[in-house]
């Protein structure tokens, strides 16, 4: 990876994409990376569609700049797609990962792709969310699986971080199924 | 007011004044057009001018009212209006 | 050396300060600042700091609380934004005219209006004759190394002036990026305790801020701007001093890939870091281009700049300001520090990223024909535009 990998999370406020994209970024740290995780900038309002993104790097990143064209998009919240065009936004051979509870060819031939190169993987990340944490925050299991495609980030540091991030505000319980939803989603994504 | 001031290079930065109290070596008393004298045996030492006196200037003796001090009074008049007695009457200076 | 930590550039300031362990801390929100203020109110309640947090009703306030804690002799520190910094505005002259050693992170913003959050330096460079040192940080490592060594350079008894330590609001306080933080020892013995007498720490109580007149205000102005003259050579000690024990090496004006360059590129804050990225893509086409980045505005490095620009044969000055009316300010003062000087180079200036408008790479990649077209016919020297504004 000696350029700059980018990632643009499509998500509505609420969702927990900033955390995701901070716990990424966490994780990448202690594997020895160079980072951003960034919000598109404005206020943030609960149920607002927002993008957050991502920079990982095995050198220092320079880069101020918005994410135009991403390697990764991540789709936090299925009822956006309809407003991305994957097609223009993805660089070539990027890849999209979509939490949605239909099939990859089902999913991919409903979004706006036309005849971009590029690989799509699809997660039920609220169906999980919902049965483990009874409630639709999908940002985590989406990071499982996300760790799962990539392998740029372990598991495990996923797990460190959540401890380390969430513990004093959520506490133990919440933390506990928050790691059930990662590996549900690690072993969920079909590679 | 004939002292050489001190320049840049020797005055304390910031405006910062190192002498407490320095207000004394200021003179207020030649601002004066009219004088109080007081007329200590009408006098009942309810110090309300000392009280009242802008400058700081009713001088306070044993606990009693003595006069003025001349150095820094500056003949307002406000220890003659308020004095419930009539002790202190306001003299034109002679200058 | 440490480890690399996760923080925003918000963040990076407000760790600085909780390692600082400053005695008080008095500040107001205001977006994008917010989580300066946030963050270190969090060390304050977790008990990780020793601060007296002084919540205040405005800005206006926050000021005056941090200027009385630091004239009874306290380590004070604030931090600010935009409107904010413009509410403040009186306590801000007081500040430095009374000579306190003030730490405030300014996350810079537009200052409305029509109503606008986000980054540009409007709001600092209404500052500029404020009396504040200013230093500007392209990166969240940036502002927290700048924290730490703003404190030893305003604390400095040839000094003894506040300092604004400025970021671009959101692009990158609110980015979270690595950071190299110091340990808690390493930073309390750099900082080392403070030297300053305020009111209540002398042995004699004195006066502070009284009325100053026409017999000595203009003696206390003439004292403030020797101070100032006097900053860069602190400077120089500290960055020294700091490269020295923790290995990170700053300068008044950092270069960047100007050994052989022809022409440069010359901005403040997180911009730089763009214009570093086209200057690498643009040697690889053979064009010998830099980047020029002063770390202070205030003081202005008119010296350091009158010996670098005649290196070189043609300059882009970027302003993330504007001055209605007359030139920006940053391109301005560089083309007043040249005047006279021989082999000056040609100069353009650029007013982007108002309100936070993306300076991206293809805009600069526009300045960087623009400056080879500036550098081989002259076309453009002496002028200035908005970069990439819609017709
Ligand atoms: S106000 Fe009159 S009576 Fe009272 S102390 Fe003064 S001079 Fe005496
Ligand atoms: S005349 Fe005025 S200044 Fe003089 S003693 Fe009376 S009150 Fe004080």
């Amino acid at each position: 990876m000696g350029n700059v990998f980018e990632i643009t999370w499509y998500g509505r406020g609420g969702l927990g994409a900033k955390t995701g994209a901070i716990l990424l970024a966490d994780a990448a740290i202690t594997a020895d990376k160079f980072v951003q995780a960034f919000p598109e900038y404005g206020p943030e309002r609960m149920g607002a569609p927002l993008k957050v993104y991502n920079r990982i790097s095995d050198v220092e990143i320079r880069l101020h700049t918005a994410i135009t064209h991403p390697d990764f998009i991540i789709v936090i919240d299925p009822s956006l797609l309809q407003n991305i065009d994957f097609n223009e936004e993805l660089k070539d051979n990027g890849t999209i990962l979509i939490n949605t509870d239909n099939s990859v060819e089902e999913i991919r031939s409903k979004i706006k792709l036309g005849n971009k190169n590029a690989k799509v993987y699809a997660i039920d990340a609220t169906g999980i969310s919902v049965k483990v944490l009874g409630k639709n925050i999908p940002n985590i299991a989406i990071l499982g699986a996300f760790s799962k495609i990539t392998g740029l980030i372990e598991l495990e540091e996923v797990k460190k971080h959540i401890h380390e991030k969430l513990m004093t505000k959520y506490g133990k319980d919440i933390i506990n199924k928050n790691i059930e939803a990662l590996e549900a989603a690690y072993k969920e994504v079909e590679k | 007011m004939t002292e050489t001031k001190k320049g840049w290079k020797d005055l304390p930065i910031g405006g910062n004044i190192l002498e407490a109290g320095n207000s004394q070596h200021y003179f207020t008393g030649t601002w004066r057009t009219y004088k109080p004298i007081t007329d200590l045996d009408k006098c009942i030492n309810c110090l309300q001018c000392w009280m009242f006196c802008p400058d700081n200037s009713i001088v306070i003796k044993d606990g009693k009212m003595d006069g003025q001090d001349y150095d820094h009074c500056k003949g307002c008049g406000v220890c003659a209006a308020i004095c419930p007695v009539k002790a202190i009457d306001m003299i034109k200076e002679e200058k | 050396m440490g480890k690399y930590i996760a923080l925003t550039g918000a963040e990076s300031a407000a760790f600085a300060m909780k390692q600082i362990n400053p005695d008080v801390v008095a500040a107001y929100p205001i977006t994008p600042q917010t989580p300066v203020a946030m963050k270190f109110s969090e060390y304050v309640a977790n008990g990780e700091v020793n601060t007296e947090y002084v919540t205040v009703e405005s800005e206006h306030s926050a000021m005056s609380a941090t200027v009385g804690a630091a004239a009874a002799g306290a380590r004070a520190m604030t931090a600010t934004a935009s409107n904010g910094l413009a509410l403040m505005w009186e306590i801000v002259y007081i500040a430095s005219s009374m000579r306190l050693p003030i730490l405030m992170a300014v996350v810079n913003r537009a200052l409305s209006g029509p109503i606008n959050i986000h980054g540009d330096h409007s709001d600092a460079m209404g500052a500029r004759d404020s009396g504040w040192i200013q230093i500007f940080n392209e990166n969240n490592q940036e502002v927290y190394d700048s924290f730490i060594m703003a404190l030893r350079i305003a604390e400095h008894p040839d000094v003894l002036t506040p300092a604004m330590v400025c970021q671009d609001g959101f692009i990158t306080s609110h980015s979270v990026e690595n950071v190299m933080p110091l340990t808690n020892e390493q930073v309390q013995k750099f900082i080392g305790k403070k030297k300053f007498k305020g009111l209540i720490t002398a042995d004699k109580p004195f006066t502070m801020g009284p009325l100053d007149l026409q017999d000595y205000y203009f003696e206390h102005k003439k004292q403030q701007h020797e101070a100032m003259k006097k900053v860069f050579a602190v400077v120089e000690e500290v960055q020294n001093e700091y490269a020295k024990e923790f290995g990170r090496k700053y300068s008044v004006i950092e270069e960047y890939r100007t050994e052989d360059a022809d022409t440069i590129i010359m901005g403040l804050n997180s911009v730089m870091g763009n214009v570093k990225t086209v200057v690498d893509s643009a040697r690889e086409k053979g064009i010998k281009i830099g980047a020029v980045k002063p770390r202070f505005f205030r003081p202005f490095p008119v010296d350091y700049l009158r010996d670098l620009l005649p290196k070189f044969k043609a300059v882009v000055v970027l302003d993330r300001s504007d001055s209605f009316g007359a030139m920006p300010p940053l391109y301005s003062e560089t083309l007043a520090a040249l005047y006279g000087i021989e082999n000056a180079p040609m100069i353009k200036g650029y007013i982007h990223g108002l309100g936070g408008r993306d300076t991206n790479l293809a805009m600069i990649e526009t300045v960087v024909d623009n400056l080879q077209k500036l550098k081989d016919t002259g076309e453009g020297n002496l002028t200035f535009e908005y970069l990439g504004v819609r017709e």
